[in-house]
């Protein structure tokens, strides 16, 4: 009987084979944990992403004009400034930005030299059909996007077009509301649900081994002896879990990343968030909350079956 | 193997009473010594308090009132965290063996000095010589579902001493075995009295304590009873220290 450093570490490597031991025993129940706590990290994962994506599409939209209103091609600068003078003074507008033909182009260009089409443009520059000024137009939030729509289409001359935003940046407010609500609820009922399945798994291996934890008890071991081996298992079973979903999700979400890198969102190619820059918060989460959660369970199993 | 090697602590129990939450009182004033190295028969029918006294020496109950004394320690001292240090110092064994099943004889030795933090090579050598000790030497790979009652028990007490402690505590340990087995697991206790370490044995079998000529202590109805004739001669006096 010692109480070196070394009878320490002797013990504590005890206790890891033994963990060791109970998880090769007990191989279905971890199976069945493993998956729980996959699923739920998986549905939590996916929820986050999406919301954390919600957010830079949002944010997206924001920075852009809300409204934008395109004159047809025979409406000149002095004509559109003069509009533009009557719109900045009513008091239910915050903000005009005149755009020249010549801005125009260059967006234009841009977006076709963007899809590898540039060539196909570049001989109509000069095209006064292709030439043509716009507004920017920043609502108060009093007046709602479509009511000025149809005053624009009824009340100014030569007005081409108006493309309205505002309505979408609404909506994908909502949307982000609903996921980020849901993703809180996933949270704390998978997290529950987790800590139940892992707490059952090792109430088996305690049960099955009460008898020999009762002598155990007899024959002098520490408690930490006896819990540690149960921690271990529930600390293997929140590691694994937690990997195979962060290297799951990461897998999904790389093949959605690139869907939507290659086609465009609402006509319009929006930048997704790379997974790379949520990894490591992920990853790290994920194993502190399957570890969390493994621990957890093998004491709490430990704690309501064994009378220590 | 010398005498000596097992250092017996001494016991004493002074008015010491035992009531279950139910109303049951399982031992009533209850005082006595027991010299270091003294082997004492606790000996009384089914349901005198003979388990619960041992239970307090355990540290699995705490007495209602009364103080336990062994060697240096005070039990009402000791708690929570030092209750495993404290059983180290005990070998303790049951009727009922108490090994387990899916270990082999040596592992069951061996497990016993593993929550030490024991070196391997330590636990080997101590293993075998306890295993010799309880004649076992030559099953020390067999499962214990092989072996005869005896032989468990044997393994049991191999356990019991395999960290040389000082007190050795049964109880009815010849509870499931049949005479002959009986007469063997009584001497093999003898023998590690004989190296110095305090044995306390409860049984309801009269016959079997009388034959080992050691001192008897008797309770009746957790009373401890003074009727049996060389218990109340050496105990002249002792409820006091
Ligand atoms: N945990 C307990 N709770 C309530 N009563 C108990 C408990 N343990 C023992 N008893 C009672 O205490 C008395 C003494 O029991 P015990 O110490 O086991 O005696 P013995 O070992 O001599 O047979 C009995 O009446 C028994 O029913
Ligand atoms: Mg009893």
């Amino acid at each position: 009987m010692n109480n070196s450093i070394f009878s320490k570490i002797r013990v504590f490597f005890y206790m890891l084979r033994q963990g060791a031991k109970n998880i090769l025993q007990n191989m279905f129940m971890i199976f069945a944990s493993v998956s729980v706590i996959f699923a739920s990290l998986m549905i939590i994962g996916a929820l986050v992403s999406v919301s954390a994506n919600m957010q830079t599409i949002i944010d997206h939209y924001n920075d852009r004009p809300e409204i934008r209103i395109n004159f047809k091609s025979h409406v000149t600068e002095d004509a559109c400034l003069a509009v533009k003078e009557k719109l900045s003074a009513d008091p239910c507008i915050e903000e005009v930005t005149f755009i020249s033909a010549e801005e125009n182009m260059q967006g234009m260009l841009e977006t076709f030299e963007d899809d590898g089409n540039g060539d196909l443009f570049a001989g109509y520059t000069d095209n006064e059909a292709l030439r043509f000024v716009s507004l920017d137009v920043d609502l108060d939030s009093t007046v709602s996007g479509e009511e000025f729509e149809n005053y624009i289409y009824n009340q100014i001359e030569g007005v081409d077009s108006v493309r309205n935003i505002a309505g979408i940046v609404n909506k994908l407010e909502t949307v982000k509301v609903v996921v980020r609500t849901c993703s809180v609820i996933a949270i704390i009922v998978f997290g529950c649900l987790s800590v139940l399945l892992v707490f059952n798994t090792v109430k088996l291996t305690v049960f099955a081994r009460r008898r020999e934890i009762e002598i155990m008890k007899y024959i002098g071991a520490t408690d930490v002896f006896i819990v540690g081996p149960f921690i271990i298992e529930g600390f293997f079973v929140g590691l694994v879990g937690s990997v195979i979903s962060y290297g799951v999700l990461k897998g999904v979400y790389s093949l959605v990343y690139e869907y939507f890198m290659k086609n465009t969102l609402f006509g319009d190619s929006v930048e997704l968030v790379p997974f790379e820059s949520m990894a490591g918060s992920f990853l790290l989460w994920f194993v502190v909350a399957g570890v969390a959660l493994g621990v957890s369970a093998g004491s709490l199993a430990v704690k309501r079956h064994v009378k220590v | 193997m010398a005498k000596g090697e097992y250092k017996g602590p001494e016991i004493v129990f002074e008015n010491v009473t035992k009531e279950y939450p139910n109303r049951v009182k399982a031992l009533d004033n209850v005082s006595f010594t027991i010299e270091p190295g003294e082997f004492v028969f606790l000996m009384g029918h089914s349901g005198s308090g003979k388990s619960s006294l041992i239970k307090l020496m355990m540290l699995e109950e705490r007495p209602t009132s009364g103080k336990i004394t062994i060697g240096d320690d005070d039990l009402s001292e000791i708690k929570g965290g030092k209750i495993p240090y404290y059983r180290r110092k005990i070998g303790v064994v049951f009727q009922d063996f108490r090994i387990i099943k899916s270990k082999s004889v040596s592992e069951n030795v061996s497990f016993a000095m593993e929550i030490t933090g024991e070196k391997r090579k330590e636990i080997a050598r101590k293993v075998d010589l306890v295993l010799n000790i309880v004649g076992l030497q030559r099953k020390a790979g067999e499962m214990p579902d092989c072996l005869s009652g005896g032989e468990q028990q044997r393994i049991a007490i191999a356990r019991a001493i395999v960290n040389v402690p000082g007190l050795i505590i049964a109880d009815e340990p010849t509870g499931n075995l049949d005479p002959a087995n009986s007469v063997e697991i009584m001497n093999l206790l003898e023998k590690i009295n004989e190296k110095g370490a305090t044995v306390v044995v409860a049984t309801h079998e009269r016959e079997l304590a009388e034959r080992m000529g050691k001192r008897i202590i008797m309770l009746n109805h957790g009373v401890k009873s003074d009727s049996n004739d060389d218990a109340s001669a050496v105990f002249g006096g002792d409820s006091d220290e």
